[in-house]
């Protein structure tokens, strides 16, 4: 999984969400990307941005784990990426 | 009678004697083992769990350029005519005989000089069947219409099997029962009841060194070079299976790269003695790792535990019923069944038992013994379960085992009084490094924190004998002739320690030499924790033998008592040169009384008991159903250690192995067949796995019978691990796992069940 925030101000200007693993190849979830653009980022859109990551991700299941539980984890690591590039990474001014 | 060691010798942290040889690739493998002409053979497994055989077409396989041969059972039986061979049934014919019983099961071998090339053919195999229902669970075994064997073969070696000869029209392949008190009428007169079930999945050992073995006949004699745990019995078994003397079959074993139970009794060894008599030429067979899931695994189990507890909070019934999933072959688990069942009630002072533990036939991969022999499945269930009634009793759960502790002389379910078993002072020294009674950080947000405890004992398996030689040379060197097989576990460190703490040597001049049925003595196999004390007296009284020998021929010299002239002039005074030798010899066999047939209840259940026990705190992620195992501490009750260090090891190494049986391997069947025969899908524990603190402690006992006071530890740190995680998961996030492995999907999905209650 991967996600980069490019900021303007306290607003989201560009962001990227991909996810690999859970899914046949690693892909761009682009609805929660659209989400995310133009917003001001609070944890509340970070959230919002994983549930729709988790709706648009066409997750598989296999032995490491039931597609369910597979579009959890997608829900609760795109929230938490995004926390962690928000606080942690140079996107914010 | 405990001897204590006086050379300093025993007690010492001496490093491994084999480790810079393993360390600098100079150690012998079978798998390195090349003989002139030899032939690789691969195997063709059946691809489906359960069938009657209606072709094998070996026809393009047998074309295939540079195949030496294609074999079925039917050459098979051209030099084994009753190919069925097995340690407590004779059920499992060397290649498939009409029936396959479970997936990758061996039906057919190619040989070829190119072990790729035999490889390519054998994928050329075509078998045709008259597929038959499979049973793979083993609760529906029990009554399940489909039969795995249509008649039960006891081996005739254990008096117990006997009843079984013949029966008919059943999976179950034992079936004992213990019976104490009055189970019944505590559980009419009980305050609470409590009953539960737990079950634990199909794994397997994965020692990174899979099943190797190499045989070469030659003039009426065959030698087997083998990855084994038990030349021995390999000895016994190819020799009945021939009808030969056991003096025209000779078994060599090197180091193995891990063993676990999985390289016991007979695995590959029978096959490579039949090709290499049928090709007249030395045959290797190698398996793959994916091989091995196929080869052997651990029982899975479904275990109902039911207790009656008293107004006081004292446990005074206890009714289990254990049914062991022991796949298409019984290897040697209806030893399991028996061995780990009558400790089922756990290590608990309970005046009125009732024990049911049943063997199953099953269309699974075949079960036998994987470090603990069943009794972690056992502790699984009986220290979830003491916790779940110390909970619903609002009694500390460390305060409700206090209660209803196992205390020394006090007799077990089977009416042994205990003795030499720590148990109450292993709980103890869990509780004081969790310090329990302090308060206790219960994490933040997500991330929630909890502590558990367990405790779990296992009797040794009994009566078996070990035969130990010790040969002193002209020079007055030691050379120690013992069947001991060195998988890791550092045996040959130990027996060089015991050998020369009586003859007052340093422990690295000892030399070990490795088991060949032809040199070293008989040894009933390296399993169960047993080296240690068996083999450990063996060594003792061969080394006090050659001790007296010596002392004999200074009389002989005529040299004062306690004289100490040195061996070398000694031999020099009596053969005028550097000659001779002085062999000592020991023989070992703990007494030990079977238990009532209809009763299960014995006067001596075992040599010695196991205890070991452990610590748990977690982290658990409440979004994910992450676990994180913050602290795990392992503590056993080993007697007085011979080698600290060594003893470490085994402590984290078995805790570790338990800890990817608890939370993330699983044999994974679809359809009968298996979704994840390789490393890359099925996962065991990594660094990244790993805890995030390990902490080992050998609390301070001595095993009165033992050599020096001491006892095993290969499986002890392994008892505990399971339901110390899963009650310290409850104690987190206040979810109940009743079921191996706990993976993080399992415990999401129990936390999403708990918030909708």
């Amino acid at each position: 999984m991967a996600v980069a925030v490019e900021a303007a101000g306290s607003s989201v200007k560009e962001a990227r969400v991909v996810i690999g693993a859970a899914v046949e190849r690693p892909v761009r979830l682009k609805s929660a990307e659209a989400l995310l653009r133009g917003k001001s980022l609070d944890l509340a859109l970070m959230r919002r941005a994983g549930e729709a990551a988790a709706e648009e991700a066409d997750v598989v299941a296999d032995i490491h784990g039931s597609a369910a539980y597979k579009k959890q984890l997608v829900r609760i690591h795109v929230a938490r990426a995004l926390q962690a590039a928000w606080q942690d990474g140079d996107a914010r001014p | 009678m405990t001897v204590i060691a006086k050379s300093g010798q025993v007690g010492r942290s001496l490093p491994r004697v084999e480790g810079r040889a393993k360390v600098t690739g100079r150690a012998e493998y079978i798998h390195n083992l090349r003989l002139p002409g030899m032939l690789h053979a691969k195997i063709f497994r059946s691809p489906i769990a359960h069938g009657r055989i209606r072709s094998i077409d070996t026809a393009a396989a047998k074309a295939f350029p540079g195949i030496h041969a294609v074999f079925t059972s039917d050459e098979i039986r051209r030099v084994i005519p009753n190919p069925y061979y097995g340690p407590a049934f004779h059920d499992q014919p060397i290649l498939a005989i009409d029936k396959v019983r479970h997936i990758g099961e061996p039906m057919a071998v190619v040989l070829a000089e190119d072990s790729h090339v035999a490889e390519e053919a054998a994928r050329l195999i075509v078998a045709q069947f008259d597929e038959l229902p499979a049973v793979m669970d083993e609760v529906e075994a029990v009554t399940s219409k489909t039969i795995v064997h249509d008649v039960l073969k006891p081996a005739g070696t254990f008096p117990d099997l006997k009843h079984l000869e013949g029966r008919k029209g059943t999976n179950v392949a034992l079936d004992f029962q213990l019976r104490r008190g009055d189970a019944k009428k505590a559980f009419v007169e009980a305050a609470h009841v409590f009953e539960h079930t737990f079950r634990t999945q199909q794994v397997t050992h994965t020692p990174l060194e899979p099943m190797v073995s190499v045989a070469e006949a030659d003039e009426g004699r065959l030698t087997i070079h083998t990855a084994s745990q038990s030349p021995s019995f390999v000895r016994i078994e190819i020799a009945r299976l021939l009808g030969w003397p056991e003096n025209r079959v000779r078994v060599k074993t090197a180091y193995l790269g891990g063993g676990f139970g999985a390289k016991l009794y007979i695995k590959l060894e029978a096959l490579v003695a039949a090709l290499a008599l049928l090709a007249r030429r030395p045959v290797k067979v190698s398996l793959g790792m994916d091989e091995q899931f196929f080869t052997i695994t651990k029982h899975p189990s479904t275990f109902r535990i039911k207790s009656a507890v008293d107004q006081q909070g004292r446990i005074t019934a206890r009714e289990c019923e254990v049914w062991w999933n022991g796949g298409a072959y019984a290897d040697i688990g209806p030893r399991v069944t028996q061995k780990s069942g009558f400790t089922a009630a756990g290590p608990y002072d309970i005046d009125n038992v009732h024990i049911d533990s049943y063997a199953l036939y099953t269309n699974r991969p075949p079960a036998g013994a994987l470090r603990g022999f069943g009794i972690p499945q056992l502790v699984w269930a009986y220290e979830s379960h003491t916790d779940l009634i110390a909970r619903a009793l609002k009694i500390d759960p460390l305060e409700f085992r206090r209660k209803n502790i196992l205390r020394e002389g006090r007799p077990q379910s089977t009416g042994t009084a205990m003795k030499d078993a720590a148990i109450e002072l292993v709980l103890e020294r869990i509780a004081a490094r969790l310090d329990w009674q302090k308060p206790f950080d219960r994490g933040a947000g997500a991330l929630k924190r909890g502590r558990g405890l367990a405790v779990g004992f296992k009797a040794s398996i009994a009566p078996t004998t070990s035969v130990a030689i010790v040969n002193l040379y002209a020079d007055g060197s030691c050379g120690l002739y013992c069947s001991t097989v060195d998988m890791g576990q550092g045996s040959d460190t130990i027996m060089a320690q015991i050998a020369a703490e009586v003859l007052n040597l340093p422990a690295e001049t000892v030399k070990v030499v490795h088991p060949d049925t032809d040199v070293t003595p008989y040894d009933m196999a390296t399993l169960g924790s047993r080296s240690t004390y068996h083999m450990g007296h063996a060594v003792r009284l061969a080394a006090e033998d050659a001790r007296a020998k010596i002392e004999a021929l200074a009389a002989e010299l005529g040299l004062p008592r306690g004289s100490n002239v040195p061996l070398a002039e000694l031999f020099r005074k009596k053969y005028g040169m550097q000659a001779g030798n002085i062999v000592g010899t020991g023989s070992f066999v703990p007494s030990y009384a079977s238990p009532d047939h209809a009763t299960g209840l014995t006067p001596n259940a075992t040599p010695f008991w196991m205890v070991g026990g452990t610590g748990a705190e977690v982290e658990v992620d409440t979004e994910t159903g992450q676990v994180r195992v913050q602290r795990l501490i392992n503590v056993a009750d080993l007697g007085n250690p011979i080698n600290p260090k060594i003893v470490e090891t085994q402590l984290s190494g078995g805790a570790i192995m338990q800890l990817g049986f608890t939370l993330m391997e699983k044999m994974e069947f679809r359809d009968g067949q298996l979704l994840n025969p390789s490393l890359a899908d099925y996962k065991i524990p990594g660094m990244r796995d790993l805890p995030v603190r390990i902490e080992n402690e050998a609390v301070a006992a001595v095993q009165h019978s033992g050599p020096y006071g001491a006892k095993g530890v290969g499986e002890s740190a392994t008892f505990g691990v399971s339901p110390a995680i899963a009650n310290a998961i409850d104690d987190a996030v206040g979810v109940r796992l009743m079921e191996l492995p706990m993976t993080a999907d399992a415990v999401f999905a129990a936390l999403e069940r708990g918030k909708k209650r």
